[in-house]
C-alpha cells in the first residue's frame, strides 16, 4: 500500500471487521486499528443470534432483514467457518399478557416482511419439545439464523485481509479529528491521517478524546454456558419478556432468557441487561435470575451443569438504533457504533451502509445520524 | 492450536477465540499452563504474561436447578 490507507477503522469487533470487509471488497485500502485483539469487546462476549424477530418494528426490523440477506449472500467459506445455520427462532409466551402481545404484533410483523407464524403451546412444543408444558403460545420465524459469533468477526477480518486490508492489534486510539479532506487518528506512538476514519469501538467509543458527549453507554449482559449436552434445543428460543426488557431502560439488573444450543452441544443462556459502567464482572443476582428463568422455560436444564459465565458490554443508545453516519455534516469521521444487542445481526448491513457512503457518497438514513438526539430535543420544544 | 499459533495467535485470548481452548470443563485450570507453555515456546514472551488473569464464578460446575433455587441476593442500592 504505497499510498497509505484510504480508510482507518477504529475497532476490531464485528462492526469494524464488517466495515473492513465491505470496503476491501470494493478495493478501498483499509487499516484496522484495535486496542486489544480481534473480537475482544462485546463481539467476543455474546451469543450467535442472527435474528429479525427480536428487533423493534420499523427501521430496526428493515435493517435486520437486509442484514440477513447480506449474510446469506456471503461466500460458502463464511457459512462453513461461522457455522451459519437457518435454525429459526421462537419467541415464547408463558403468560396471558405476553401471549396477547404476540397475537397483536404478529400481523404487523408479517406486513413488514417477516416470515412470522403464530403458534399455540402444542404447536410450539412440536418444534421445541424441551419447552415447558405451561407455554401458552409463541411466534416462530423459520428464517432466523444462528452462527458462531467469534468466527463471524474472524472471517470478516480474514476476508478483509485477503482483499488487502491491514490489521494492527494492540493500538489504542486516543483521539480523532476531522481536518478538511482528511481525518486524523492519534495514538501513543504517533498519529496517522486518512481520507476517512470509521469509529467502530462499540461501548468504548465515547472514551476517545472529544467524544464523551456521544450518548452510547455500556449495557452489561451476562451469559451462562452449560456443559455439552445431548440435543435439547433445535433453534433459538427467546422468552417474549426478553424483547420488552431490551427496549426499556430500567436501571437495575433484569434477566430474561434467550437460548441457543451450539454445534458442540453447549447451551448458551443470555441475557441480563444492566447499566454497570465498564465492569465486565458477573453478578450473583444476574446468574441466579438467568438460571431461574431459563429453567422455567426449559425444565430439562435443571440438571444441566453450568460450567462458566461471562459478561459483555453492549453499546446502548437512547432509541435502540445504532449511530451510523458522519459525526457532523462535512466530517471525515464516520461513526458506526451503538448497536446494543444487535451487533451480530446488523454487522453486514452496517458495513454496506458505510461502504456506500465512502465509495458512492450515499449518505446513510438520517434516522441513524449521530446528531439526531440533539436535533430531536430541539424539535420537541418547537424551536 | 499449533496451527493457530503459526497463523499469528500470540496471546491466550487469541488462542481462545481461534480454538476454544480453556473453555471446557476445567475452564483453563488444567490446560491453561500447558497452553501458556506452548505460546512461550513459540514466542519470546514470559510464560506468566500469557496466563488468564481472572477466575470467574462458578468456581466449579453446578446444576442450573441448584443455582435457580438459590436465595436471590438483595439488590445493591
Amino acid at each position: 500500500m504505497s499510498r497509505g490507507p484510504q480508510v482507518i477503522i477504529i475497532g476490531g469487533g464485528v462492526i469494524g471487521s464488517a466495515c473492513a470487509y465491505f470496503l476491501s471488497r470494493r478495493d478501498v485500502p483499509v487499516l484496522m486499528l484495535e486496542r486489544n485483539t480481534t473480537a475482544a469487546g462485546a463481539s467476543g462476549a455474546c451469543d450467535g443470534h442472527v435474528t429479525v424477530q427480536t428487533k423493534a418494528p420499523g427501521l430496526h426490523t428493515q435493517l435486520a432483514l437486509q442484514s440477513l440477506d447480506l449474510y446469506r449472500a456471503l461466500p460458502d467459506s463464511f457459512r462453513r467457518r461461522a457455522e451459519l445455520r437457518p435454525c429459526g427462532s421462537l419467541l415464547a409466551a408463558c403468560g396471558d399478557e405476553e401471549c396477547r402481545a404476540l397475537e397483536t404484533l404478529a400481523p404487523a410483523r408479517q406486513a413488514a416482511g417477516l416470515d412470522v407464524r403464530l403458534l399455540d403451546g402444542r404447536q410450539a412444543r412440536r418444534l421445541e419439545p424441551a419447552l415447558t408444558p405451561s407455554l401458552l403460545g409463541a411466534t416462530w420465524c423459520p428464517s432466523d439464523m444462528g452462527a458462531h459469533p467469534w468466527h463471524i468477526t474472524r472471517w470478516f477480518t480474514g476476508a478483509a485481509r485477503d482483499a488487502g486490508a491491514a490489521v494492527r492489534p494492540g493500538v489504542t486510539v486516543q483521539g480523532v479529528a476531522s481536518e478538511g479532506d482528511y481525518a486524523r487518528v492519534e495514538f501513543a506512538e504517533g498519529s496517522l491521517r486518512a481520507p476517512w476514519v470509521i469509529l467502530a469501538a462499540g461501548a468504548w467509543t465515547p472514551q476517545i478524546r472529544g467524544l464523551a458527549a456521544l450518548p452510547i453507554r455500556p449495557r452489561r449482559g451476562e451469559i451462562l454456558v452449560t456443559e455439552r449436552l445431548p440435543r435439547l434445543l433445535n433453534g433459538i428460543v427467546v422468552a417474549a419478556s426478553y424483547v420488552a426488557r431490551k427496549f426499556s431502560a430500567v436501571d437495575r439488573v433484569v434477566a430474561s432468557p434467550a437460548l441457543e444450543q451450539t454445534s458442540d452441544g453447549t447451551v448458551l443462556i443470555g441475557g441480563t441487561r444492566e447499566f454497570a459502567g465498564y465492569d465486565r464482572g458477573v453478578s450473583p443476582r444476574g446468574l441466579t435470575g438467568l438460571a431461574r428463568t431459563a429453567v422455567e422455560l426449559i425444565p430439562g436444564l435443571a440438571t444441566a451443569n453450568l460450567i462458566r459465565a461471562f459478561a459483555g458490554l453492549r453499546p446502548w443508545s437512547p432509541d435502540s438504533l445504532p449511530l451510523i453516519g458522519r459525526l457532523e455534516p462535512t466530517s471525515r469521521v464516520v461513526i458506526a457504533a451503538g448497536h446494543e444487542g444487535d451487533g451480530i445481526t446488523l454487522a453486514p448491513v452496517t458495513g454496506r451502509i458505510v461502504a456506500d457512503l465512502i465509495c458512492d457518497g450515499h449518505e446513510p438514513d438520517p434516522r441513524l445520524a449521530p446528531g439526531r438526539f440533539t436535533l430531536g430535543a430541539q424539535t420537541q420544544t418547537g424551536e | 492450536m499449533r496451527a493457530a499459533i503459526a497463523a499469528g495467535a500470540s496471546t491466550l485470548e487469541d488462542l481462545k477465540r481461534a480454538t476454544g481452548v480453556t473453555m471446557g470443563l476445567c475452564q483453563g485450570r488444567t490446560c491453561g499452563r500447558l497452553v501458556a507453555a506452548q505460546l512461550a515456546a513459540a514466542g519470546a514472551c514470559e510464560q506468566e504474561q500469557k496466563l488468564p488473569r481472572h477466575a470467574r464464578s462458578p468456581v466449579r460446575p453446578l446444576p442450573l436447578g441448584m443455582l435457580a433455587a438459590a436465595d436471590e441476593p438483595p439488590e445493591t442500592p
